[in-house]
């Protein structure tokens, strides 16, 4: 098995790009990505979506995001009224699309799972080969995607 | 009036294609339920037997794919969108052979979600 190669990155970082701009018409500012250190915790934010990656690839993708970035969000999506519920349902969604997307460039054997969400928890990666972290900015306000993959194709 | 029924497992997703719905280059269109997956799907599509449907494919306990080939089997004149983030040909190929009628990728534009819809409603 192999890390995700930085060629290969290039699909979720462009499918990242495409996500604001498509949805919002504004540009996110996404920046280089970097291999995470594995013993420590990678940065806070009140929300993360993970969807896990199965068939010719293994891991997940992270989407972590702040309270404010989401509810800009939802706005922009036509909501007024905004609950928690949204925020996590939103967060999920988003790496989600991620993940679609990036599956376009990557393959079908690139198999997604429904998204899983989670309020306030700190991400220590834990294994090798190391993820990579994508910082991004929207709007003023910072968040991160972290692919964690690794494939046995050649 | 035809009656619509939206299926999506994110409630940010299902509250937006209903709010689009009413939209008014759209032919009327009454909601007549929003479900979270294909098995809650195909239990208002049997008590109202919608005429428009958007459907999702990533969902819990029934995915997207396996719905659509219940909803066909109800009724074939179901008209059926699928609005999923997946977006690989294979796919897409998948829905549409089993019965859907269009395919619009995840995020949309309300203009191309309306277009869709449009779309589906003319053919």
């Amino acid at each position: 098995m192999r890390a995700i190669q930085e060629q290969e990155l290039k699909a979720f970082v462009e499918s990242v790009a495409h996500y604001f701009k498509h949805s919002t018409g504004d540009r996110a500012e996404v920046r280089s990505a970097f291999l995470a250190d594995t013993d420590q915790y990678l940065p806070f934010f009140d929300y993360a979506g993970i969807v896990d990656v199965s068939g010719d690839w293994s891991g997940s993708l992270c989407f972590a995001a702040p309270r404010g970035m989401l509810s800009h969000l939802l706005v922009a999506s036509g909501m007024d009224t905004i609950t928690d519920a949204d925020h996590l349902d939103l967060v999920g969604e988003i790496a989600n699309m991620f993940s679609g997307r990036a599956r376009k460039e990557l393959g079908e054997g690139l198999e997604i799972s429904v998204p899983r969400r989670a309020a306030g928890i700190a991400f220590k990666p834990s294994s090798e080969p190391r993820p990579y972290v994508v910082p991004l900015s929207w709007h003023g306000f910072d968040a991160m995607v972290v692919v964690d993959l690794k494939t046995g194709r050649q | 009036m035809m009656k619509l029924l939206v299926v999506d497992d994110s409630s940010v997703i299902r509250n937006r294609i209903a709010q689009l719905a009413t939209h008014p280059d759209l032919p009327r269109l009454e909601l007549v339920g929003t479900a979270r997956h294909g098995v809650e799907a195909l239990e208002l599509a049997r008590k109202h037997l919608p005429d428009v449907v958007t459907m999702d494919l990533t969902m819990p306990n029934m995915d997207g794919v396996t719905c659509i080939k219940g909803l066909v089997k109800l009724s074939p004149e179901m008209r059926i969108l699928v609005v999923s983030a997946l977006g690989d040909r294979k796919t897409a190929l998948q829905a549409m052979t089993n019965g859907a009628h269009g395919y619009l990728h995840k995020p949309f534009t309300s203009e191309e979600l309306v277009e869709g819809l449009k779309e589906l409603l003319r053919d």
